[in-house]
């Protein structure tokens, strides 16, 4: 077979398999299927072939579907021996037949419906996966994360350090297990390239509390976790699969990791994540003899299994105790701080629950206002169809029936839409997580499972006798003399008037509520979005490198590889300068120390102060773009065996020389705090964490007098910095070639990435009111259409008494503004009231922007009333060209 | 009560539906959906939805005018089977008086016809 012959349309087939009666449906089919296949033959184009397939399917159903059973599908009537589920299909099968022959109003249900469902099945498998499904780790209701934290320096949680951590796992009661563990990155130079892999290091219970067991090998034994003895490692299951080649035999054999031989002990089973993410290699974690001194340096992550039946909260008290004593103890370097005890789940997706919670609510606001403009489209239907349902009803349909059946036809509307919703909500969850991988915690555990499939169902099953029910209940009500009494012209009863103004008014309430938060995001992300982040991010490009230990054990060497890679980066075509910092701001790394001032007392414990620290090279504030404003930046002199010198922010005096010269001033900080440094600087702030940041103290030393290992080089081009990857690495390896890059980032998608998250949670909630406004502008249209085709020959009797056009126009228009204004007045009062209670969870998703933000307040009703207006235009121009003769003949 | 069969008196014959039967006639062993549509659409140059075909076939075999039978399934069609159509007695009666009465009527008309 050379080509697939074309297909005709299969919804097309499935839909006569349905709907035409079973005597004829194989014949029917076969004959469409014989014309089809011959026309595209004859070489009509598939597309028009599959269009004349559509059309034929349609007349074929809508005529042979109804023939033999006119009377008793009239009647309602329950066939012998039928259960209520052939009853329920019977029912459907007609709802569907129906639902066919009118395929643009149809459409426009489907849709709305499937939107509305779509978008509150898209969230929730966003938060099933977050907030409800237990993290996939063996009993993780166990599991806790403890941190220090120093709540007068405004650090609710902070790392916690080696001596403490080792005193709290002594000391503690409450757990079966308590481990420190931290991210290690290691080069290896085994085989071809270089490779920077990213590295887990943790204490002993480590792995065995998060689900770290090997598939092949062993785990760790206890006195690995000695010192001097943990030169052993467990590889991941990709590296192995892609180093190694998944072969048996690697246990016992050695790999260069840092330059140092490490023995694989192990393999680690294939689905096992950490955060997310894919981890190379695991290694234990053992303490120096320094490390365990120094109390005051904190750098470890903490987890914890509770014994059973022990609480967070008896934890948190206990280590509080543990940690007073500690205080006591050593008050130079514990007093001021505390220890806080908290579950995991609450660590991995507290800061991601206030937007799904907003989320959650909008989506639900959004099917409300579907629902009620699928009611409203019902009703009219109601007026339309009353004469339907009092044929039934006369020869013999019951009330329960008809409601029944017209429940079902609303199910299977919304069991279509529902269908379409799941098909936006898999698309729109997917499209969310390939796009921001890293946006959300336990990103991998997104998606459409059989939980989520229940929801939809669920929710449709509501939804459609939310919409269905009040015109369901209300034809079923119609009377049945006056109705066929009446003929065609009947009105529609004054109650079902009423509701149908009184859903458009609640359409109305509900946009503006969605409109008001859509509206505040969208400002707050606006504000954020104007904020400087101190730095220029334009053709700026971060790149990362670590240098390994023992190859690199002297300063000297470690100074001559960043020169001479700094001299060929900037020989580069396109790079215009070069320099280099510990810290690449926004990039999500940090160090505090603690500074010690020359000439002061010393500061009483627990009243310390710290300051962000960097380490640059010569150039750095001039590449990156952080103004000078005082003094001198660093130099080429600045190096081993000159002065000590350093640079600190305008922060930083404001906080520390409110009325001093800062220049010239002496202090002792950062790693080595013996040693004492000149300020010969001041320099602008930058934003360190994110754009919403206060204004931090930061201090600079110069690279060339404290060596580091691990750096980043800042380049800044005239090209686009993502083009220049390659070259980048090309020039690193030409001077180390086992020297890996870890990470090449333009700046300006550090930043962009900073700001995803708000920048998203406005955008979703910007078209979720979007549909709101929409929908309730259709909701509109639909009443103020109804009412003028109703009041025909009202209008016409005015006209023809004399009326203007014109205010015939402002009669409308003035109707559709009545509807509009209590909508106004509900949904203001509701935003303001849902503002005040839900302070506590918008206020950490607003950026100088109040709950009460006057701006967003004025400019809602304003947009909602033009869009109103709009909306009742066309219907109001119709009743202004009634031709008053006509309407008149037709009393 | 039941509207699908009522008994007619004569043997009167819709205009659509003289149309089918001239054509099955014409077609003789061969006269299914496709070809009763082909032969129609050929003829008399207008268009015929399969639906309505269907429609007239069920009144019709409901008459007795004509009978069904089913044809063995064949590769085109996807597998499905032609459900194929005979004249019956009854129908063959039908046709030829409604025949016979449209030649009565048009006799001698011939030339006001064509000058129509």
């Amino acid at each position: 077979m050379s080509e697939r012959l074309p297909q005709s349309p299969w919804l097309a087939r499935a839909l006569m398999g349905l709907l035409l009666p079973r005597e004829e449906r194989e014949f029917l089919i076969g004959d469409l299927e014989e014309t089809f296949e011959a026309r595209v033959a004859a070489g009509a184009k598939v597309r028009t072939a599959r269009r004349w397939y559509w059309r034929a399917a349609l007349t074929s159903i809508t005529t042979m579907g109804r023939r033999d059973r006119l009377a008793r599908d009239l009647r309602l009537e329950r066939r012998r021996g039928d259960g209520l589920m052939k009853n329920l299909l019977r029912d459907a099968r007609y709802g569907l037949r129906l639902l066919l022959r009118k395929p643009g109003v149809t459409a426009v249900a489907i849709i709305t419906l499937a939107l509305g469902i779509g978008a509150n099945t898209a969230i929730f498998t966003v938060t099933h996966a977050l907030l409800l499904k237990p993290l996939p780790y063996d009993r993780p209701e166990q599991l806790v994360v403890v941190n220090e934290n120093n709540l007068s320096r405004g650090w609710t949680s902070f790392s916690v350090s080696p001596p403490n951590f080792l005193d709290w796992r002594a000391q503690s009661q409450s757990f079966a297990s308590l481990a420190a563990w931290g991210g290690r990155a290691f080069n290896s130079a085994g085989g071809g390239a270089p490779e920077r892999l990213r590295g887990l290091t943790g204490t002993e219970g480590f792995l065995e509390m998060v689900g770290g067991t090997p598939i092949l090998g062993r785990g760790f034994r206890p006195e690995e976790f000695e010192q001097g003895k943990g030169f052993v490692v467990i590889l991941g299951h990709a590296l192995w699969q892609r180093m190694f080649g998944g072969r048996q035999d690697v246990v016992n054999q050695t790999i260069s990791l840092n330059g140092q031989p490490y023995t694989i002990v192990g393999v680690m089973h294939p689905e096992w994540r950490f955060g997310g993410r894919d981890i190379a290699v695991f290694t234990p974690r053992s303490f120096e003899d320094g490390e365990r001194q120094s109390r005051g340096a904190h750098y470890l992550n903490v987890v914890g299994r509770l014994k059973p039946g022990v609480t967070v909260t008896q934890a948190g008290v206990e280590l509080s105790a543990i940690h007073a004593r500690l205080e006591q103890q050593y008050p130079d370097s514990n007093k001021g701080w505390g220890a806080v005890v908290r579950s995991l789940h609450e660590v991995a997706v507290g800061n991601i629950r206030p937007m799904l919670i907003i989320l959650l609510g909008a989506v639900g606001l959004v099917l409300l206002v579907a629902c009620a403009n699928l009611a409203n489209m019902h009703l009219a239907r109601a007026t339309v169809r009353a004469r339907e349902m009092a044929v039934r009803t006369a020869i013999g349909a019951g009330r329960g029936r008809i409601v029944q059946q017209l429940l079902t036809e609303s199910l299977v509307l919304a069991v279509v839409g529902g269908g379409l919703g799941l098909l936006v909500a898999y698309w729109a969850t997917s499209a969310l997580v390939t796009a921001y991988p890293t946006l959300l915690p336990r990103s991998s555990e997104i998606r459409v499972d059989g939980v989520v499939l229940v929801f939809t169902l669920g929710l449709s099953a509501v939804t459609a006798v939310l919409f269905g029910l009040a015109p369901a209940v209300s034809a079923a009500r119609t009377d049945l003399v006056e109705t066929l009494k009446e003929g065609a012209r009947s009105g529609g009863a004054p109650s079902r008037r009423r509701l149908r103004s009184a859903l458009v008014v609640s359409e109305v309430a509900l946009a503006i509520v969605l409109l008001v938060g859509a509206g505040l995001l969208l400002r707050s992300f606006q504000k954020l979005a104007q904020v400087a982040p101190g730095f220029e991010t334009d053709h700026r490009l971060s790149v990362t490198t670590l240098l390994p230990v023992p190859k690199y054990s002297d300063g000297g060497r470690v100074v001559d590889f960043y020169d001479r890679a700094i001299s060929r980066l900037r020989a580069l075509p396109g790079v215009e300068s070069v320099a280099l910092t510990s810290t690449v701001p926004i990039s999500g790394n940090d160090e505090i120390y603690s500074i010690a001032f020359e000439g002061r007392p010393p500061l009483p414990p627990g009243q310390g102060v710290s300051a962000l620290y960097y380490l640059v090279g010569p150039g750095y504030f001039e590449t990156i773009g952080i103004p000078l404003l005082k003094g001198r930046g660093f130099t080429e002199e600045d190096r081993a065996g000159t002065p000590r010198v350093a640079v600190v922010n305008d922060a930083f005096v404001r906080l520390h020389y409110p009325n001093e010269n800062p220049i010239g001033q002496r202090i002792r900080m950062g790693r080595n705090s013996s040693i004492v440094r000149e300020i010969v600087g001041v320099v602008g702030s930058v934003k360190h964490y994110n754009l919403a940041d206060k204004d931090q103290a930061q201090m600079y030393e110069p690279f060339a007098q404290m060596p580091n290992l691990g750096m980043s080089f800042v380049l800044k081009t005239a090209l686009d910095p993502a083009s220049l990857t390659a070259s980048v690495r090309h020039e690193i390896q030409a001077v180390d070639p086992e020297q890996p890059v870890a990470a090449t980032t333009p700046l300006s998608r550090m930043l962009a990435d900073s700001t995803a998250l708000p920048r998203i949670q406005s955008i979703l909630l910007g078209v979720l009111a979007g549909i709101a406004l929409v929908l309730a502008a259709v909701g509109l249209y639909g009443v103020m259409a109804y009412s003028v085709s109703q009041r025909t020959q009202e209008i016409g009797i005015r006209m023809a008494l004399g009326a203007h056009r014109q205010s015939v126009l402002l009669m409308v228009l003035r109707q559709a503004l009545v509807l509009t204004g209590a909508g106004l007045v509900i949904g203001l009062a509701s935003a303001i009231a849902l503002g005040r209670v839900m302070t506590s969870i918008l206020e950490p998703l607003l950026f100088q922007i109040e709950p009460a933000d006057v701006t967003t307040l004025v400019a809602v009703p304003v947009i909602l009333t033009v869009v109103a207006v709009l909306a009742a235009l066309v219907p109001a121009r119709r009743a202004t060209q009634v031709d008053p003769i006509q309407a008149l003949r037709s009393l | 009560m039941s509207l699908k069969s009522a008994p007619l008196s004569s043997l009167y014959l819709g205009e659509f539906e003289l149309l089918i039967l001239l054509a099955i006639l014409r077609l003789g062993e061969d006269a299914y959906g496709v070809t009763i549509r082909d032969e129609l659409e050929r003829e008399t140059s207008r268009e015929v939805t399969v639906g309505a075909i269907y429609k007239t076939l069920g009144r019709l075999q409901a008459k007795r005018y004509v009978s069904a039978r089913v044809g063995d399934p064949t590769p085109q069609r996807g597998g499905r089977r032609k459900k194929l159509y005979r004249l019956e007695p009854l129908g063959s009666k039908a046709l030829r008086q409604s025949c016979a009465d449209l030649r009565r009527l048009t006799r001698g008309l011939g030339r006001e016809l064509e000058a129509l």
